[in-house]
């Protein structure tokens, strides 16, 4: 009587397993629709931009990159500074740091963040009011070669939608050359 | 309770085995989450590599999520599990183990990671950036510091403040400690790794792999591996493969899944026998944890039979140079990442044969050494099954096991007993 009790549970316990699988396979593809009936499209970010251009990385985050400097420590290392704009699209307070990140390649080879040659490092942790922009935001990067740079800046949601379909959200790249 | 004096007593003369018996201890209750995340996982990349779920889909999302969270949370779980062991209480040590994983702590690191901050303490005292989410070895360290410091704290403590500041200034203390001393090493040695790793690959990169497919078990266990995955990202970056971290991953988890399959094959207990299946199984997608602290762990041969193994198959692979184009778990799901139009059938072909050199040599290296068969106490501990269970035959149930004695809280009272049955660290000394 236990024995085919336990065999009866452990029977129910993979077919629910089972079950369950098989139901969230069954909803794998699902489709976004709007209230209408129609295929929603989520804000597309523009894949690439422009120095001195300013664009929306989402619907929250918008963004110029104002120029790039170069500058170097006591022990001659150069640090390039990446210098832009920020405004706060969204509907509550936020600082940048926790709105957009931002990452530089070199040939695929990300250099190494460093502060110690910016002047506004607080403007990083700034509140900024909804609507507002915050300007001249510097990062800097520790550079060894000369070679052209990609930034790239990537917003604070994970996932876009276009035509219902569900897709990863993409940074907005800005390709230039080595500072001269 | 199997606290650390009763360890003490059974520790052996090599300390690498006792630290093993350690964390094997700790992670006895948490393994049988661990065997179900885990075929959650392996689930998971079937399914996604079969195209039933995209990545992006809440689907995905949920079963990622189901899988995954055993992982990410690992050290509130280990928390509560090392506290037990150490004899200190099981709710602060969870509490400062969340503490640790806190998403907004996550953030703050990885966000100051990423543009080059320097986090600190009042200004004053540096933090060191680490990565808490799925680690093992700094929460253990943190919880046994912990049971130092709450014992100190309670003797120091008048009895009438008890109750307010022996919480507040363990949970303090510990979480600062963790946080400023003990959390970084895992990343300060893996950083090292990393450089050394960096450096190898310069001069004679076909033996990175081989030491990556041998260490493996100890980087994980450490949480060390995080820091090889930015050589990994970035050898995909800029060559567009990886010969380094995937290869010798490939070779390491799947050396544990051969070795997972002989100790079920050859072990007598049928619980542990399906135990090591099932982790043998999970190892072969590229999910070792099962393999790794309920069998290689805790056996102690079984593992060095894995690391001997891993690291044959490991050579073979640096020495064929296989290179994997796709970052995916290592595992049998991850051989279509060494297809690639710019390279020969040959590197598929090596790959295949260095993940089933890693399978045999781990099977049959685990068979020749041979292993000590878990106590059945044990055995019922790792697979999650010691609630007594009546006979089939309708004889007398078997003792499974003994009640574990509750743990003190850090007033000093204990739940459902009074003070004086406490038992302190050095099993029953008052």
């Amino acid at each position: 009587m236990k024995k085919s009790f336990l065999t009866l549970t452990r029977a129910l316990t993979l077919t629910l397993a089972l079950a369950g699988t098989l139901a969230l396979t069954a909803c794998g593809n699902e489709v976004r629709q709007r209230e209408d009936g129609s295929l929603y499209t989520s804000y597309l970010p523009p894949e690439t931009a422009k120095i001195g251009e300013e664009f929306a990385v989402d619907t929250q985050n918008k963004i110029t990159v104002t120029n790039l400097e170069l500058r170097t420590q006591d022990d001659g290392s150069r640090v390039l500074i990446v210098l832009y704009d920020w405004t706060n699209d969204g509907t509550t307070e936020a600082t940048v740091g926790e709105s957009i990140l931002l990452s530089v390649t070199q040939e695929g080879v990300s250099p190494e963040p460093d502060l110690s040659l910016v002047t506004s490092r607080d403007k990083l942790v700034t509140p900024v009011a909804p609507g507002e922009t915050l300007t001249d935001i510097e990062q800097g990067y520790l550079v060894e070669s000369e070679e052209p740079l990609t930034l790239s800046f990537t917003g604070e949601e994970e996932t876009i939608f276009i035509e219902g379909k569900p897709a990863s959200a993409y940074p907005v790249r800005i390709e230039v050359e080595f500072p001269g | 309770m199997a606290n650390i004096g009763v360890a003490a007593q059974e520790r052996r003369q090599n300390p690498l085995s006792s630290i093993f018996d350690i964390i094997g201890g700790i992670f006895k209750p948490v393994l049988s989450i661990i065997v179900g995340a885990g075929i959650l996982q392996a689930l998971r990349d079937i399914l996604l590599m079969t195209g039933a779920i995209t990545r992006t889909s809440s689907s995905y999302i949920f079963l990622h999520a189901m899988g995954d969270a055993v992982f990410y949370f690992l050290p509130i779980f280990l928390a509560f599990s090392a506290a037990k062991v150490f004899g200190a209480s099981q709710y602060m040590a969870a509490a400062i183990a969340a503490f640790l994983v806190y998403p907004s702590i996550t953030d703050l690191f990885e966000w100051s990671n990423a543009v080059g901050w320097d986090l600190t303490i009042f200004g004053v005292i540096p933090v060191t950036y680490s990565r808490y989410p799925s680690s093992v070895l700094p929460i253990i360290l943190i919880v046994w510091i912990q049971s130092y410091l709450e014992k100190g704290i309670q003797k120091i403590v008048p009895d009438i403040l008890k109750t307010i500041f022996v919480p507040v200034l363990t949970l303090f203390s510990t979480a600062f400690l963790g946080l400023v001393i003990l959390g970084p090493i895992g990343t300060w040695v893996g950083d090292l790794l990393a450089a050394l790793i960096n450096l190898l690959n310069s001069n004679v990169p076909w033996l990175v792999p081989m030491l990556i497919g041998a260490l493996a078990p100890l980087l994980v266990l450490t949480g060390s591996h995080y820091s090889l995955f930015p050589v990994a990202t970035q050898n995909l970056a800029t060559l567009g493969y990886d010969t380094v971290m995937l290869p010798g991953n490939l070779a390491s988890n799947l050396a544990l899944a051969g070795m997972s399959f002989a100790v079920a094959v050859r072990a007598k207990s049928t619980l542990y026998k399906s135990y090591s299946a099932s982790a043998g199984i999970t190892a072969l997608f590229g999910i070792s944890q099962s393999s790794l602290y309920g069998i290689a762990i805790p056996l102690k041969k079984p593992l060095y039979a894995a690391m001997a193994a891993g690291g044959l198959a490991g050579l073979f692979a640096g020495i064929t140079e296989i290179k994997s184009y796709s970052f995916v778990t290592p595992g049998l799901l991850s051989l279509v990442s060494y297809l690639s139009e710019n390279e020969s059938i040959w590197n598929l072909i090596f790959a295949v044969l260095t993940a089933a050199l890693g399978f045999v040599l781990g099977f049959i290296f685990t068979w020749i050494m041979g292993f000590e068969e878990p106590d059945e106490l044990t055995i019922r501990e790792i697979t999650g099954t010691k609630e007594t269970e009546a006979p089939a035959d309708g004889g007398e149930a078997p003792a499974v096991e003994a009640p574990a004695v509750e743990s003190s809280t850090v007033d000093g009272s204990a739940v459902g007993s009074s003070a004086s049955e406490v038992p302190s660290r050095e099993g029953g000394k008052p």
